[in-house]
């Protein structure tokens, strides 16, 4: 219910309203019209055009691949560091805490360029990387390495929040009831936990697709090998090629739009979750 | 099945949160862990459940050192304080739980699982609830599903922790007496957690009574009340009054006391009631003594002669009828 002290000023209550949706308009809605009319100003031929290109194509590919294999990923390691982090008791459990945020402070760019002196031709793993024919850097891994790393928290942080509030008690539970591990996991912390890790994956899979800083310096930008659909969009628009960008970045944008109503709805199981738990 | 503790021991950090822990309970027996907030008696509970490690020390079930065995192998009935009954399931899913997750080569028929959670509902009283997820149900009925999930798996003993805390009084006392009824049909060995006094002496076959860490007493609700064995346990039972006069000192139960309104008699001391309340069976009246700061609270039965008579500030004579010398 609306407090009636808001109520009292109809006049201000109109202007703020008219500010927030300027302020909307002008920071989001705008650009999102511009790629619209723009990746379909030479029409609905061209736009299919831009897509039937093999190089196109292969970043699209390439951009499900690396967002598949990092959410798959991310949700094992997700899910293992929350249960570690909620179930046991261990020196550095703090600092792993901590650590997990990481990525989020750090700006991507750094990212790229750790990796690329990791796994690059100046390091000492280098000679061994190729002794197993095994390029990283300017390839595919570093590509998904790059995206698991700046991914990495939205799963672990999703669930660690929940978990916390939840406690152990249906866990021991199910362990005095004679449960193993995996079907405590599997019938008891799972269904618990299930809307919040579907929306860290909701959240991974959005950053994972838009991820552009440090995908760029790893990825080498072959086309048609490792460029992924943001990186496209840049060649595109470097090449003064503005109308194939935006029509890549409309397919980027429905996808991201997706996502969002499966993160809306997500958010209300979650609510559910939380107030079952607190009873 | 006997449960026997030696020497045991529990540390958390540098806390030592039971304190050399030896207690003997006997096949079929309903025993509580009785004391103050923080005296160690859930993670006595717990330690016994497997659920903690105990520092040192050892458990043994019917004479097998169970000290390092695993929690499952353990075959213990636990009951949660909130009753952790799990969110997502029915009743009935609840209660076959710990059929349901047996090893393929022990676990029932499918048919049999359901055929014994329907008995237990039906134990429980909760046949047409079935279906029912936990958030549905009152305090009391979790509670009862809490039990009968923790029976299911036949086990070997029962420990609850505080199992009346989270319901409401009048719940609390028919669940009580619903206990200890089901505890002398199926005579199971049985350990309770509470800090209720009055719950621990009314159900209980014997009281085991805890403070910071160690054990002060053990016995028979009737032998600790009868005999305490010391100050703690005195004052932990009931509320305590205290009177001196010159040398003597007097410490009593609010119950153990005479009134007279006449004057002095032998052995009576002068006071002035400050406070009279009618509690229903009996009558609670708050004395002041004439040589003592701190008042004194009286219990006598409605039906004592001369009550109706005595109005706040009125002088009256009393005389404690047991002494307890500390």
């Amino acid at each position: 219910m609306t407090p009636v002290i808001y109520k009292q000023s109809n006049l201000k209550r109109s202007v703020l309203l008219m500010m927030t949706w300027i302020v909307f308009g002008v920071i989001f809605l705008a650009p999102l019209s511009v790629i619209l009319i723009e990746g379909l100003s030479k029409g609905l031929g061209f736009f299919w055009h831009t897509f039937a290109n093999p190089v196109a194509l292969s970043a699209l590919k390439l951009t499900l691949f690396a967002t598949l294999l990092s959410v798959i990923l991310n949700v094992i390691f997700g899910v293992m560091a929350a249960w570690c982090i909620t179930k046991y008791d261990f020196v550095g459990k703090n600092l792993l805490t901590t650590l997990i945020d990481l990525p989020f402070s750090i700006s991507p760019i750094i990212v790229g360029l750790i990796y690329t002196l990791l796994y690059g031709s100046q390091s000492i793993l280098y000679p061994f990387l190729m002794e197993y024919n095994l390029q990283v850097i300017y390839a595919v891994p570093g590509i998904v390495l790059a995206t698991i790393f700046v991914t990495f928290p939205f799963v672990a942080r999703s669930l660690i929040s929940l978990m916390q509030e939840q406690g152990n008690t249906e866990e021991e539970a199910a362990r005095l009831l004679g449960a193993n591990g995996w079907q405590i996991f599997w019938h008891v912390t799972f269904p618990n936990i299930r809307w919040a890790l579907l929306h860290g994956v909701v959240m991974c899979t959005a950053r994972a697709m838009g991820e552009f800083g440090a995908v760029s310096i790893i990825s080498g930008h072959i086309e048609g090998l490792t460029n992924t659909l943001p990186l496209q969009i840049e060649i595109l628009y470097n090449e003064y090629n503005a109308t194939a960008a935006f029509s890549i970045s409309i397919i980027l944008l429905i996808m991201a739009m997706i996502i969002l109503f499966i993160r809306q709805w997500c958010e209300r199981r979650i609510t559910n979750a939380h107030s079952e738990a607190g009873q | 099945m006997n449960i026997r503790i030696k020497e045991l021991n529990k540390y958390f950090n540098q806390f030592h949160v039971l304190q050399n822990i030896n207690l003997d309970i006997r096949k079929g027996e309903l025993i509580a862990l009785l004391g103050p907030s923080g005296c160690g008696k859930t993670s006595l509970l717990r330690i016994i459940a497997g659920l903690e490690q105990p520092s040192s020390g050892q458990i043994f079930f019917n004479d097998q050192d169970i000290s390092k065995k695993d929690i499952r192998e353990r075959r213990i009935g636990y009951m949660f304080q909130h009753f952790a009954l799990f969110q997502h399931m029915t009743v009935l899913e609840n209660i076959s739980f710990g059929l349901r997750v047996k090893p393929k080569k022990e676990r029932p028929s499918a048919s049999n699982i359901l055929a014994k959670a329907e008995h237990l509902l039906e134990m429980v009283q909760l046949g047409n609830l079935a279906n029912r997820y936990p958030e549905e149900l009152s305090g009391g009925q979790k509670q009862r599903v809490a039990l009968a999930r923790a029976l299911a798996i036949d086990p070997s003993v029962l420990l609850l922790d505080e199992p009346f805390s989270a319901l409401d009084t009048k719940v609390r006392r028919e669940l009580r007496q619903w206990l200890s009824n089901l505890h002398h049909e199926i005579q199971l060995t049985s350990v309770f957690v509470t800090h209720d006094q009055e719950e621990a002496m009314e159900i209980a076959d014997r009281v085991v009574i805890m403070n910071k860490g160690v054990i002060e007493q053990i016995g028979s609700p009737k032998e600790i009340l009868d005999t305490p064995k010391n100050d703690f346990v005195y004052h932990f039972l009931g509320e305590t009054n205290h009177f001196s006069v010159g040398e003597q000192n007097f410490t009593f139960r609010p119950h153990e006391i005479i009134l007279s309104i006449h004057t002095e008699k032998i052995g009576y001391f002068e006071a002035e009631a400050i406070d009279i309340r009618p509690l229903g069976a009996v009558t609670k009246i708050v004395l002041k003594p004439k040589d003592s700061d701190y008042p004194i609270e009286a219990q006598v039965p409605n039906t004592t002669r001369d009550l109706n008579n005595l109005n706040k500030g009125d002088k009256v004579y009393f005389r404690p009828i047991m002494d307890f010398e500390i």
